[in-house]
């Protein structure tokens, strides 16, 4: 690695991807526009107060962290993972690897870049749910909260360009991506709070990234979290993931279309 | 010195000879046009030489250098202009150049780049915006970023109207003149006709023949005579009308020795007081000697 050359270019990569992820305004519309759609039904439901571990807290409170999370696996994992399908498809991808641009650079780029969005998009879902519902910023707890945040975008990142090697084309994409987290998302305290689930059922979602991200950030908010690192076993596990994502991705990353 | 150098390269997917023991020499600072039908292995070739496809055997070296090592200093060293384009569509020419010139530690500038292409006006528009010729222009100006010792071009003027394939034909000459080496693939035989010094033919994988134009069309040395013939009037003496085609009363002759041809009927034509009318003596094209050849 020469550094002196590689890190002015890493970081001009994350201002070009910030520019063209900006111009579209449809993606940057639609990361926002599903956890506005989530807050909006939860107003509809009733703001009521709920158990959760240490006390009760409004129904929002529970939930936004819960959201926060689907959003950010939405625009890190499910985002990269599509845009990279169609960019490998269109030839994009392929231009680049005609170039002297390093692999790692390029994937690094990418993810800082997301992880920022997704970072971002937390900062409004949380300003939104103390503005318009009454939910505590994560004041006592925010160095686990950004701590959490990083990791996660980072980790649900390098898993969507890892899983791009399993995609065959971008018609392939949304269904595949779609299938391979939408069933982990239900057994991880996104949609439904798994409180009750069975013992092994929360077992098998906490091997998996999603269910240890939802419980940090569900920590985060809660009143009742003293903001220390309580749980460093769900840090690990997103880690060990984030660690899996990357090296897959250097592994079998594909600049071009796979017919 | 060679630019590109291989051997007996062979691409084979299964059963499928893709590429079939290819030998291709390219000198360095000449235009090489690697022309063929459909399917008949130029794209696999070329993708072998930029580094984009790995060879089943074979040797190949491009610039000294082994593409298949896709060293860092390959990469800074080729320019490659893809047969489709993918082009971040958000971005505008001059920032995508901004862009790609920052991958090159000793690029051209972006000023030179929009210049030789021909895109200051559309500098400032997103690629989205862009007509398809423009984003073709821009295609070229990426692959010229890192000021290449070796520009690849893939089928680079299809959908192009003529006086935008004139201009384009005349930079890529003057790229040429700079010292860059141009491999082109292209359907267009007027185009390899105007620009390259050295052709190669390939069909069903195999290299046809290879040669410096003059050389093909010396080796393929048919002239063509035509001229019109009223047949109620006059019928050709028996050695001539052996080697004529006739067609509604065109007479179309091609000959390796033109000139004893000419006497034979120019000389049969006075005696017998007839005018050939139409008479038309040219050079085989490019295109009826590939044609000639493929057939």
């Amino acid at each position: 690695m020469n550094l002196k050359r590689h890190i002015p270019l890493f970081l001009k990569q994350i201002v070009y991807e910030s520019k063209s992820y900006r111009r579209n305004p449809a993606a940057a519309f639609f990361t926002l526009v599903f956890p506005l759609l989530f807050l909006f039904m939860l107003r509809i439901f009733g703001n009521d107060f709920v158990e959760i571990d240490g006390g009760s807290v409004s129904r929002a409170t529970k939930y936004i962290p819960m959201i926060t999370a689907f959003s950010v696996i939405g625009s890190s994992y499910t985002g990269i993972a599509m845009t990279l399908t169609i960019n490998r498809d269109i030839g994009v991808l392929k231009r680049y690897k005609g170039t002297p641009l390093p692999l790692m650079i390029f994937l690094l780029g990418k993810i800082t870049h997301n992880t920022i969005v997704s970072f971002v998009l937390a900062v409004i879902i949380a300003l939104i749910a103390f503005f318009a519902f009454d939910v505590g910023l994560p004041r006592n707890s925010i160095a686990p909260f950004f701590l959490t945040m990083i990791l996660g975008a980072a980790t649900f990142t390098s898993l969507g360009i890892a899983f791009t090697s399993l995609i065959p084309n971008s018609d392939a994409a949304a269904p595949m991506v779609n299938a391979s987290i939408i069933p982990l998302m239900f057994i991880s305290d996104i949609f439904i709070p798994m409180d009750s689930a069975p013992i092994w059922l929360n077992s098998v979602a906490q091997i998996f990234p999603v269910r240890p991200f939802s419980l940090l950030l569900q920590e985060a908010y809660s009143p009742f979290s003293s903001g220390s690192l309580n749980n460093p076993g769900n840090y690990l596990i997103l880690f060990a993931w984030l660690a899996i994502g990357l090296i897959t991705s250097l592994k079998f990353f594909s600049w071009e279309p796979r017919r | 010195m060679l630019a590109i150098d291989t051997n007996q390269l062979t691409k084979r997917y299964g059963d499928f000879q893709a590429v079939n023991s290819v030998s291709l020499k390219v000198r360095e600072g000449e235009i090489f046009a690697l022309l063929g039908p459909n399917g008949a292995g130029k794209t696999t070739t070329v993708e072998i030489l930029e580094g984009h496809r790995l060879k089943t055997s074979g040797q190949v070296k491009v610039l000294g250098m082994d593409p298949s090592e896709n060293s860092t200093e390959f990469r800074s060293r080729v320019g490659i202009v893809l047969q489709e384009t993918g082009i971040e569509q958000y971005l505008t020419a001059v920032e995508i150049l901004e862009q790609f010139t920052n991958f090159y530690e000793s690029p051209r500038s972006i000023s030179n780049l929009l210049e030789m292409t021909g895109l200051e006006e559309e500098k400032n528009k997103r690629v989205k915006k862009l007509s398809g010729g423009q984003k073709r222009r821009l295609d070229v100006a990426i692959g010229l970023c890192g000021n290449p010792d070796i520009l690849f071009l893939d089928e680079p003027t299809t959908g192009f109207d003529p006086s935008a394939r004139r201009t384009f034909w005349d930079m890529i000459k003057n790229l040429r003149n700079d010292g860059t080496t141009v491999v082109l693939t292209t359907h267009y035989m007027e185009e390899a006709e105007y620009l390259a010094d050295t052709v190669a033919l390939m069909n069903h994988g195999k290299l046809v023949t290879q040669g410096s134009l003059s050389d093909l069309k010396i080796s393929h040395n048919q002239t063509s005579i035509t001229f019109k013939l009223d047949e109620s009037s006059a019928v050709l003496p028996e050695d001539i009308q052996e080697i004529s085609e006739i067609s509604k009363s065109m007479v179309l002759i091609n000959t390796e020795s033109p000139t004893a041809v000419l006497s034979d009927l120019t000389g049969w034509a006075i005696s017998e007081g007839i005018e050939l009318t139409n008479l038309e003596v040219s050079r085989q094209t490019l295109e009826e000697i590939y044609l000639g050849i493929l057939k």
